[in-house]
Order: structure tokens, then C-alpha cells, then sequence
């Protein structure tokens, strides 16, 4: 016989009992009379970390707490009781195996389905993208100040931007360019087709055929809707990710909804890439400045100049001008003339470095000068 | 009615160690890292059922018998009633609807989380005293989810309107709600029996928590504009560009730090005042809780949270619990034959909504 606490699950009395281990049960000697507690009918109700505490099924609240010693009787009786608990490796394993499942499909599944959901997305549903992309883009651009030569510059830039849509078959419809004031290099497309480019950037720019690339690739983008492609991509994908956090990835939700910091994945910037030679080449224009422009961005990151913060959001710059090497088109003309690319240049309070000479007086009939800007 | 006896005094246990408790929290945190967080229901039940099975009141041990599956099966059942309509409303109405129509949704939505969070509370105390048991004896709270929110949802309005001063009346009306609700076996709790005035004098001690905030975003702002003015005096320009979030974020812990250890005082009283109220068959309660000792294991919680990337969080709940339940005693004893098993049917599925609003803070008990 041994000492047991015992609660029979009717009252919140605990008695002192004795109690003893047979072979088919544990007696317990109660007030009444003796009663058995089968051995299959046991489970423990304790954590194993205190003393050992004894239930009987089907749940009835009442427990038995076993003393050191009488524990020792029943484990010899009863070792079954005593076994380790399950560490759950199986669940764990499922759960691995089911996230696992869930993650690829989801971003399997959001990769697929972006794609038709983007291209068949109501004007409504991209004009609201566009206003929120802009209303967030207000945080970090402003408008450029106005200079004399904004109109000009402007016009060149309309001009060289249509000349690449009309070779690329893009319906002028579908895209608009826009210079604006920001502390960063970088140009990009927004959902609706705007391209933008930031005034640091074209300060960085070398020549007009760099700016004949990189607006061709951001044509590229907008032709293949890429943009919104990503973006409803990484919303599932960030959806996904916030409700298996239980709510607590709705930062990163928002996160992929953030068109400025917005990432195209390798495949969309090599596919805008490939648009941008093709279109360029198409255009009658030297696909080459693009890679002349990867070139010195590859040689500044390396010679630690440090790259404007968002392009380096990018793929890297040396893999991109080695994939374009073989596009260059020597000897075609320059995308834009002199005086343009001075424009140019020239726009949103920049100062252009190396202004060309003034052009010869032709008279007021000259069709170089006062070129009317698009519309 | 009260068989007790005033000189008896029970004082609560709490025997929760480093040792006892820190293989349960790693072997958690390995596997909420490696299951992208689906285990975390299973390791808040192995949480609870450790800090119950450790805490002894009169010498016998609580006993938690949830299980991750049911708080698991909540979770499932919050996706549709909850996650459904939230990712609607945040993500895909503002580009199918009216820009006003979509905000003023939105907002919506935003002012009803307020009662839907204090639903989620309830149903979340509700769920864990039906899972918890004391000499076999099922705890329970009974009430409704539904008033409770109401009138939770009022007192947060008027914690809003005057600026946070209503918040002592709101926590001490939040605790008798709750409190005059909840039951062990058949026997109900009684908050605040015969007492009009439920604040007391907290209201001193309240003040220097109100006060606090202002201090320490003042101190929050006066290290960041030390440590500003040091990189420009001593031209600490060859700092990485991320070492000034570094400081910020040094800045904001500094400034948090400052307002727990002003409203620590408040804390320990409100936490006094609410055992102190609350009495079983004529049993009262009492805690001794100390500023400085709350503000120290807030303190370390803080530290073993950040240092953890959160993973360790029920470490942090573990001393909480510990440092309280080990200042808490019964003055009394209820007549205990008389409470019997509780008739109030438990609810089947865990804190699916509790899970969303995070409201344990993943320490896994509130």
C-alpha cells in the first residue's frame, strides 16, 4: 500500500488515500469501499515536470497525485505510463511538408495566374493601380522646376520615346513619359504606362543612345505588362504570407504593394532587356547605349561609387551589358541630335555639361529650330 | 456564508525555471521557425500546459488540457471569417470600388476591429478557463462575448476621448466584467462586492504613466540627437549608412524604457487593486506586486524578446507569470466541498481570432 492525493472530480476536496499497484489496475481505498482504476482506462494529466498525476477515462475530473515512492510501484506496474511523450516529429514533418506545399503553390499558382489577370484587368481596375502608384510616388518625386528649355527637351523626349513605340508596334496610347525631381537615379514604369525618369538619372546619362535604352526597356515593361503582373504576384504571394502568419504579415502584404520599391524578377527585367534591342533596332537606333550604359554602372558599383539606390534593386549591371554585348549596331546615327540631347539634358533645372555650339542663323524658316512640342 | 478563516493564508507558487521552461521554448521556437509558424498553436499549448502544470495553489498543481489542434482548427475557422473579408476590404477593394466607397470601408472595418479584438479577448479567457482545471475542477467564464465587446468598445471611446485618463475606470470595469464572469467549477468569482469606488487611488500613480509618454519620446529624442551630434562632432563619417537606424532604434528602446519604468508603478497597483477586489465564497486575495521588481522582469522580457527575434517570447511570458503568481496569496479558504464541477459547456475550437490580433503577444497566456 502507498500514499496517494486524490480529487474525485465532484468536489475541490482533496483526501489522502492509500492506494495500490495489482495487475490489473490501481486500487484506490476510498471512504466507500475499494475502487479499481483499470490500466487502460489511465492517462497522466501531468506535464512531467512535478509530481505524477493519474486521470481516468473517460474525463471525469477526478486525479490522482502520486508521491515519489508510489509512483515508483505504478511505473513498475504500468510503464506504459511512463514513456516519453511524443515529440511530435510526425506533425512537425506534416506541417513541414504542408507549408511547403502551400508555398509553392501559392507562388507557383500566383505566377500563373497573375499573368491573364493582369492582361485582362478592367482600365477601371488600372487606373485606380496607377492613382495609387502616383499618390505613393509623390512621397519621393516632385514635379521639375520649370526651365526655358523644359518645352524642347520635352518635345525630344516625346519624340525619341514615339519613334521606339511605333518601331516596338506599342500603341501610343498605352504609354506616356514623364521627367521628374527626385535624389535618386532611376526610371521606371508605373502600372498605367507611365514611364518616369528621374532627373538624376539623366544627369548620369552619357549619350542620347543610353537614353534611347533605358526608355526602350522601360517600354518593354509596359508592353508586357509587367508591372502589373508583379504586382498582383507578390500580393498573393504577400496575402499568403499574412494569413499563414496569423495577421502578423500584413506589413509584408502592404510591402508588395509598394510600386516604387517594386522588383521585377530577373526573368521580367532580361525579357525588357531583349523588347529594348529589338524595339531599338527596329527603330533604326544603336542598341549598343544600353549596354554602354549597364557597362558604367557595372564599373561605378565596382569602383565603389556607391549606385543610386533603386538601380540597385536591379540585376547585376556587368551579367546584363555581357548579355547585350552582341546587340551594338555601330555607325547607325545617334538617337537624338545634339541640340535635343542638350535639351534634354538641360531639363528640370539641370545644367547640361557640354552644350553644343550654337546652330549656324538659317533664317525663320529653319526646320531644326522651335520643333512645336507633342502634345 | 463564508466558511473562512482570516488567518490562514495560501500563498500561490509559480516554480517555472530556466530549466524547466527552456528546452520546451527552443525546441518551440525550432520548430515554428521550420513549419513558416503553422506549429506555433501546438507550442502555445506546450507553453500553457508547462506554466499551469508548475503553478500550485495549496499545494496542488493547475492543469491545462488544450491541445494545438483545437487552437489550430480556430485558426482555420478564422480565415474565412475574419482574413476573407479583411483582404477584401485592405487589398482588393481599393481597386475594384469608389475611392471613397473603398475608404470609408476600410475605416469602417478598422472601427469595428475595436469590438471584434475585445470579442477576441474574451473568447480567448473563455477558451483557456474551460481548458483549465484545479483538483479536477473545470474553470469557465460565463457572460456574453458580445456585451463584453460593447462595452469594452465604449470604455476604449471614452479612453480616446479623454486622452487615456479614463483608462484606470476602463481597466478596473474590464476586470469585474471579467472577473464576476469567470467561475471555478460552480462557484463564481465576486470583484469588487460592496465597493463603490472601483479606482481607488490609482489615479496618482497613473498620472506618472500618462506623463511618461511625453518623457520618453523626449528621451527618445534627446539620445538620437546625442548620437547625431557625436557622429558630426567626432566625424564618425566612415559609420555604414544603416548605423543611423541603428541609433533610432536604439533611441525609440531607450524612449519605451523610460515610459514602462514610469508606468511600472501603475501597473503594479492596478494589478494590486484587481486581486485585492476579488474574492471566491468570501476567500479574498491578495498581490505584492513592486514597481521595480515588475519593471525589472519587464525589463529582461524585453531584452530576451529583442535578442530572440520574438522567438523566445514565451520566456519573456514565463517570467511575467512567475513574478506574479509567486506575490499572489489567498487570505481565506472557500469552502471547497461545497464547489463542484462546472455545468457550462466548453467551447470546441481554440482563439482563432485571438491568433490574428495577436493578442498574447506570442507569449502564449494573458
Amino acid at each position: 500500500m502507498a500514499r496517494a492525493r486524490y480529487v474525485n472530480g465532484l468536489a475541490a476536496v482533496a483526501v489522502e488515500i492509500e492506494v495500490e499497484a495489482q495487475r490489473d489496475g490501481l486500487a484506490l481505498q476510498l471512504e466507500g469501499g475499494t475502487q479499481l482504476w483499470p490500466w487502460d482506462e489511465i492517462a497522466r494529466a501531468d506535464d512531467r515536470v512535478g509530481p505524477v498525476v493519474l486521470k481516468r477515462k473517460p474525463e471525469s475530473g477526478a486525479r490522482l497525485t502520486l508521491d515519489a515512492e508510489t509512483a515508483a510501484d505504478v511505473r513498475a506496474a504500468a510503464p506504459h505510463l511512463f514513456r516519453l511523450r511524443s515529440q511530435r516529429f510526425g506533425l512537425v514533418i506534416a506541417l513541414m511538408a504542408f507549408a511547403a506545399v502551400m508555398t509553392v503553390t501559392t507562388v507557383y499558382g500566383a505566377a500563373r495566374l497573375a499573368e491573364p489577370i493582369a492582361r485582362n484587368a478592367p482600365p477601371d481596375f488600372v487606373a485606380r493601380v496607377q492613382m495609387i502608384a502616383e499618390a505613393q510616388l509623390s512621397y519621393l518625386v516632385s514635379p521639375c522646376p520649370s526651365g526655358p528649355r523644359d518645352a524642347e527637351g520635352l518635345a525630344a523626349l516625346f519624340d525619341l520615346t514615339d519613334r521606339i513605340g511605333e518601331a516596338a508596334g506599342v500603341s501610343p496610347a498605352r504609354y506616356d513619359i514623364h521627367v521628374v525631381e527626385a535624389d535618386f537615379s532611376n526610371a521606371f514604369a508605373t502600372p498605367g504606362g507611365r514611364i518616369i525618369v528621374t532627373d538624376n538619372l539623366i544627369d548620369l546619362l552619357d549619350t542620347p543612345d543610353e537614353l534611347a535604352g533605358v526608355i526602350a526597356h522601360e517600354m518593354g515593361h509596359v508592353a508586357e505588362d509587367h508591372v502589373m503582373v508583379s504586382l498582383i504576384k507578390n500580393m498573393g504571394i504577400g496575402v499568403f504570407i499574412d494569413i499563414v502568419l496569423g495577421g502578423q504579415g500584413a506589413g509584408l502584404t502592404l510591402a508588395s504593394f509598394n510600386v516604387v520599391s517594386l522588383r521585377h524578377d530577373r526573368g521580367f527585367e532580361s525579357a525588357a532587356d531583349r523588347f529594348a534591342v529589338r524595339a531599338l533596332d527596329q527603330a533604326g537606333l544603336d542598341p549598343g547605349g544600353l549596354a554602354a550604359f549597364f557597362r558604367r554602372v557595372a564599373e561605378m558599383s565596382g569602383a565603389g561609387l556607391g549606385l543610386p539606390e533603386l538601380l540597385s534593386t536591379h540585376p547585376d549591371p556587368s551579367r546584363r551589358a555581357e548579355a547585350l554585348a552582341g546587340a551594338a549596331r555601330p555607325g547607325r546615327p545617334a538617337a537624338m541630335t545634339a541640340q535635343d540631347w542638350s535639351a534634354v539634358k538641360s531639363m528640370c533645372g539641370l545644367e547640361d555639361p557640354a552644350p553644343p555650339p550654337p546652330a549656324p542663323f538659317d533664317g525663320p524658316l529653319s526646320p531644326g529650330l522651335g520643333a512645336p512640342p507633342k502634345p | 456564508m463564508a466558511a473562512t478563516d482570516e488567518a490562514e493564508h495560501h500563498a500561490f507558487s509559480q516554480g517555472a525555471s530556466f530549466g524547466n521552461f527552456m528546452p520546451l521554448a527552443l525546441k518551440n521556437a525550432l520548430f515554428t521557425v521550420l513549419t513558416l509558424t503553422l506549429y506555433r498553436f501546438w507550442a502555445r499549448s506546450d507553453v500553457r500546459r508547462r506554466l499551469w502544470a508548475t503553478t500550485r495553489i495549496m499545494g496542488d498543481p493547475l492543469e491545462y488540457s488544450g491541445v494545438g489542434a483545437e487552437l489550430f482548427r480556430g485558426f482555420l475557422i478564422s480565415i474565412p471569417v475574419f482574413f476573407a473579408p479583411a483582404i477584401f476590404i485592405y487589398y482588393v477593394a481599393p481597386f475594384l470600388m469608389d475611392p471613397g466607397a473603398a475608404y470609408l470601408l476600410g475605416l469602417g472595418f478598422y472601427l469595428l476591429a475595436v469590438p471584434l479584438i475585445a470579442t477576441a479577448f474574451y473568447l480567448m479567457r473563455r477558451y483557456q478557463l474551460s481548458r483549465t482545471r484545479w483538483r479536477g475542477i473545470r474553470m469557465s467564464l460565463a457572460g456574453g462575448a458580445f456585451e463584453y465587446a460593447i462595452a469594452s468598445s465604449g470604455w476604449s471611446m471614452l479612453e480616446a476621448i479623454t486622452l487615456g485618463w479614463y483608462h484606470p475606470a476602463a481597466r478596473m470595469r474590464r476586470a469585474r466584467l471579467i472577473w464576476e464572469n469567470t467561475r471555478l467549477g460552480d462557484e463564481p468569482f465576486q470583484f469588487a462586492e460592496g465597493e463603490t469606488d472601483l479606482v481607488g487611488n490609482l489615479y496618482p500613480t497613473f498620472a506618472l504613466a500618462w506623463f511618461g509618454a511625453p518623457i520618453g519620446l523626449l528621451a527618445a529624442s534627446a539620445v538620437n540627437f546625442l548620437g547625431v551630434r557625436a557622429i558630426v562632432t567626432y566625424n564618425l563619417y566612415f559609420l555604414p549608412p544603416w548605423s543611423i537606424f541603428v541609433l533610432a532604434g536604439f533611441a525609440l528602446l531607450f524612449g519605451l524604457a523610460v515610459f514602462a519604468l514610469c508606468a511600472s508603478w501603475f501597473n503594479a497597483a492596478a494589478m494590486n487593486r484587481i486581486a485585492g477586489l476579488l474574492t471566491l465564497d468570501g476567500a479574498r486575495f491578495r498581490l505584492n506586486a513592486k514597481p521595480m521588481g515588475l519593471y525589472g522582469v519587464t525589463l529582461a522580457g524585453a531584452a530576451i524578446f529583442i535578442l530572440s527575434l520574438g522567438l523566445l517570447a514565451p520566456v519573456a511570458g514565463m517570467l511575467q507569470v512567475r513574478y506574479i503568481l509567486n506575490r499572489l496569496e489567498m487570505i481565506g479558504a472557500p469552502r471547497f466541498a461545497d464547489i463542484g464541477q462546472t455545468r457550462a459547456i466548453a467551447p470546441s475550437q481554440g482563439e482563432g481570432l485571438a491568433d490574428a490580433f495577436d493578442l498574447d503577444f506570442g507569449v502564449g497566456v494573458i
